[in-house]
């Protein structure tokens, strides 16, 4: 067997074994203290213990665009699908990539919920942080999770 | 006929000097004429001054707060004190009558306890609707004083007649009086309806955007996959 063939094998080997333990993007934020993170889970998510959700993930930045044009495409939308805009806050994290949090209510059920979506425009990808809860349960911690998000690293 | 040729000449031409009588017509007619400059002067002092509207205020405004039940209290405190009072209290809304002058006080007070979600204001001009009401007030009460006026000099057959005409009378003056009282406790009192709730139509699901990945975008579709 060349040189050659045994470096593809290796490398198909360890394509393989990156495919079966599905690992994602190593995502890492310093989570406030009332959040607790999935550690087994390939996903970055994160519950409270009365249900509040935060879980990230990305998607294909196509067509490329910037993080104004994103923030605003997304806030349309959502309207449009009934959500009430509640507020946006653009901030920098840690490394100096510029993101923004949008936060809109819903009713569901009896309760009004917090749907919120913090955007990072990483050049070919889009990250998104998606959180939501009951409005009464994600208000209070909507300070903390805002520090949280700029200790947020986008891994690779 | 002499008097009334004598007043057509006064006013025609100038008395000869000496003529006593026709001198006191004169200053009559001067008097008359002053009198009624000095009313168009009024009227049109009148017509300048814009009289205030009767005006009927309703502010809507959706207010997320973490804890209802307090920001409640101290809204219903607040609009106390400005010598307003609740007309509905419930864990989702709460209905306020407040003088309209105090209106953009309160909503900025409520809307810095919380997240203001919608809000919204109309007015309603009700002066039209005051002064037609007022106006049949005085109409049916002139018409009810002389249908007194007749009583004394009517037999048993037209007091009778004329007895059922003023009970039916004061019941429409007692309905025109109920509804102007309404009218005028609409513009003295605007109207502060808060809800603690969003309610607005459902969610529409049918709407699809260009950009495919804002498709995924969706509380029901993040809580499913969570």
């Amino acid at each position: 067997m060349s040189a050659l063939s045994r470096t593809l094998l290796l490398l198909a080997g360890l394509g393989l074994v990156a495919a079966l333990c599905g690992c994602g993007p190593s995502y890492t934020m310093t989570e406030p203290d009332t959040f607790k993170r999935f550690d087994k889970s390939s996903d970055f998510k994160l519950i409270t213990a009365d249900g509040v959700r935060l879980k990230a993930r990305e998607v294909d930045n196509y067509p490329k665009a910037s993080l104004s044009f994103w923030s605003d495409a997304m806030t349309r939308h959502l309207k449009k699908r009934g959500y009430a805009f509640k507020s946006k806050t653009c901030f920098k994290n840690n490394a100096g990539v510029p993101g923004c949090t949008l936060d809109f209510v819903i009713p569901r059920g009896a309760e009004d919920w917090v749907f919120s979506e913090t955007i990072f425009v990483d050049d070919e990808r889009i990250v998104l942080i998606e959180a939501a809860g009951p409005y009464a349960r994600f208000a209070p911690l909507e300070k903390r999770l805002r520090e949280s998000f700029k200790t947020f690293s986008l891994g690779d | 006929m002499l008097v009334s040729s004598g007043l057509a000449w006064a006013q025609a031409a100038p008395p000869p000097p000496g003529d006593k009588a026709a001198k006191v017509a004169v200053d009559a007619d001067k008097s008359a004429a002053d009198k009624s400059a000095a009313d168009k002067d009024a009227a049109d002092k009148d017509a300048r001054t814009v009289a205030p509207r009767a005006t009927a205020i309703t502010a809507r405004m959706t207010l997320k707060v973490v804890h209802p039940d307090q920001v409640r209290a101290e809204l219903i405190a607040r609009v106390k004190d400005k010598k307003g009072f609740p007309i509905l209290i419930t864990d989702r809304a709460l209905h306020l009558k407040v003088p309209p002058q105090h209106v953009p006080d309160l909503l900025r007070f409520a809307s810095k306890k919380g997240t203001v979600l919608a809000k919204s204001m109309t007015r309603k001009d009700r002066t039209q609707i005051i002064a037609q009401l007022e106006g049949r007030v005085r109409s049916k009460t002139g018409i009810l004083r002389r249908l007194r006026g007749f009583i004394d000099d009517s037999n048993v057959s037209a007091t009778l007649q004329i007895e059922r005409s003023m009970t039916r009378l004061v019941n429409e003056l007692e309905k025109v009086r109920g509804q102007l009282r309404v009218e005028r406790e609409r513009a003295r009192f605007a109207t502060l309806a808060i809800s603690f709730n969003y309610q607005r139509r459902g969610r529409i699901s049918y709407v699809h955007s260009p950009f495919s990945w804002l498709n995924t975008v969706d509380i029901n579709r993040f809580l499913r996959e969570f």
